[in-house]
């Protein structure tokens, strides 16, 4: 895959008065100004959200023009916004259109705090999404893998990191540390809830186009998309989310496809609904050897400056994490980072980025981006 | 439905009440369990969460019209 990201956008990560439509057509402008072109420049629109009503692309796009362009809705879950990145790159890989517009969006604060469903249907609505990450947290620390401690210096970077990022929703005044982490509410033991994600209103968009020779333009090296497979030590229930074997084939496809390791990756957003997400999955995406992770994150080797930088925006954690939206805004911040306009939280000389999302249900994406 | 004799692979306690009536209203576990005949399944723990290796039965409790999966603890 060769494509271009042209521009990005997103509207800031909180509480919205804004209808859920507007959420996304603010994203989908902003992408566009930052890419110089007008929607009438779009040749195809895909768009996302988990909890929109019928019709909400359509809705989306109309409000941007009618230009009679193809829309399509996708639901994935919280790997929504990856998914419609690749079905935009594919747009313009394949030479359908010159100009594709991704686009999430979603308002999570009407749910019960920290939830993921508007109605519990089955048993597991009925308990906190913490909890499945609770009981894996549980084995890291049995398994030997790292500690409690170590969770909350990882938690802590994270929340640290949104300090630095205008558009996170939970922005503190002070430096956080891992005993303040481990002092706030329980929510699922080990996890306390600054482990656990923001339930924020947003919505992010990102531009693609075909990659011209010599563009300066980031471009969009690898996108691969998996649903579960056969794991027997996975007990996928509910709104869960897949297993790090699942991650680990989804990241395998991705660096093959784009002929790089990942020992060349500078910078990383990774999905982490909880603290310990983010532990694991760097492991399944060979970025660190699992049995380093804990280590890594005490020592802040994980933070801007360290060795590799990761959820440089805040993550789900902090940044927020309006499910459908995730996937794109970590997308937004990958390209800041390879472009350098990244502020106080700019990596040093930050030349590959890997943007991995994982949707309830078992869906997961890797993509792999270039400078 | 699942069902059957296994053992806690690792837990969790809940602090807040389960959200149906009869079931954890004080807080309860979850836990991941290899089951004998079967695979590794998620489920509900009545009280204390168990700790890991601890053998034990799952069976299927219904309230409200909801399956729930409660895993019990064989006594010593």
């Amino acid at each position: 895959m060769n494509v271009s990201v042209r521009g990005v956008g997103l509207v800031p990560f909180g509480t919205s008065e804004l209808p859920l439509v507007e959420l996304g057509r603010g994203a989908a402008r902003a992408a566009l100004a930052d890419a110089g072109l007008d929607y009438a420049d779009v040749g195809e629109v895909y768009a996302t959200s988990s909890l929109a009503p019928p019709q909400h692309a359509l809705a989306v796009a109309h409000g941007l023009g009618h230009t009679g362009v193809p829309v399509t809705a996708v639901e994935s879950a919280s790997a929504g916004g990856l998914v419609v990145l690749r079905e935009a790159a594919w747009a313009v890989q394949s030479g359908r259109c010159d100009v594709a517009l991704a686009i999430g969006y979603e308002k999570t604060t009407a749910l019960t705090p920290g939830g993921i469903v508007p109605k519990p249907v089955g048993v597991w609505d009925y308990v906190t999404p913490a909890a499945p990450y609770a009981v894996q947290a549980s084995q890291w620390i049995a398994d030997g893998l790292g500690t409690v401690d170590a969770l909350a210096a990882l938690a802590a970077k994270n929340w640290n990191h949104a300090r630095a990022n205008p558009d996170a929703a939970r922005r503190v005044d002070h430096e956080v540390t891992a005993q303040e982490v481990l002092e706030s509410r329980l929510v699922a033991s080990p996890l306390t809830r600054m482990m656990c994600h923001a339930s924020v209103d947003g919505a992010a968009a990102v531009v693609v186009t075909r990659d011209d020779a010599g563009s300066a333009h980031p471009r969009l090296v690898a996108l691969t998309q998996t649903s579960l497979p056969y794991d027997p030590a996975w007990p996928l229930v509910g709104p869960a989310i897949g297993s790090p074997l699942q991650t680990a084939r989804t990241a395998e496809e991705a660096f093959r496809g784009a002929g790089l390791s990942p020992a060349d990756i500078d910078v990383v957003l990774l999905h982490d609904l909880c603290v310990i997400e983010e532990a694991i999955t760097l492991g399944a995406l060979g970025l660190v050897p699992a049995r380093e992770v804990a280590a890594m994150a005490v020592a802040g080797e994980l933070a801007r400056g360290g060795a590799l930088p990761t959820n440089t925006d805040g993550g789900c954690l902090a940044r927020g994490h309006p499910f459908s939206a995730t996937g794109l805004a970590q997308t937004v911040e990958a390209v800041r980072q390879l472009r350098g306009t990244a502020g106080d939280r700019q990596v040093d000389d930050a030349r590959h980025a890997l943007v991995h999302a994982a949707g309830g249900g078992g869906s997961c994406a890797v993509a792999l981006l270039a400078g | 439905m699942i069902g059957g004799r296994g053992r806690v692979v690792a837990s969790t306690w809940v602090p807040g009440a389960f959200g149906i009536e009869g079931f954890g209203a004080e807080g309860f576990g979850v836990a991941w369990v290899d089951l004998e005949d079967g695979p590794r399944v998620q489920v509900l723990v009545a009280g204390a969460a168990p700790a890991a290796g601890t053998p034990g039965a799952v069976a299927v409790r219904v309230l409200e019209g909801v399956d729930l999966p409660v895993f019990s603890a064989e006594s010593a």
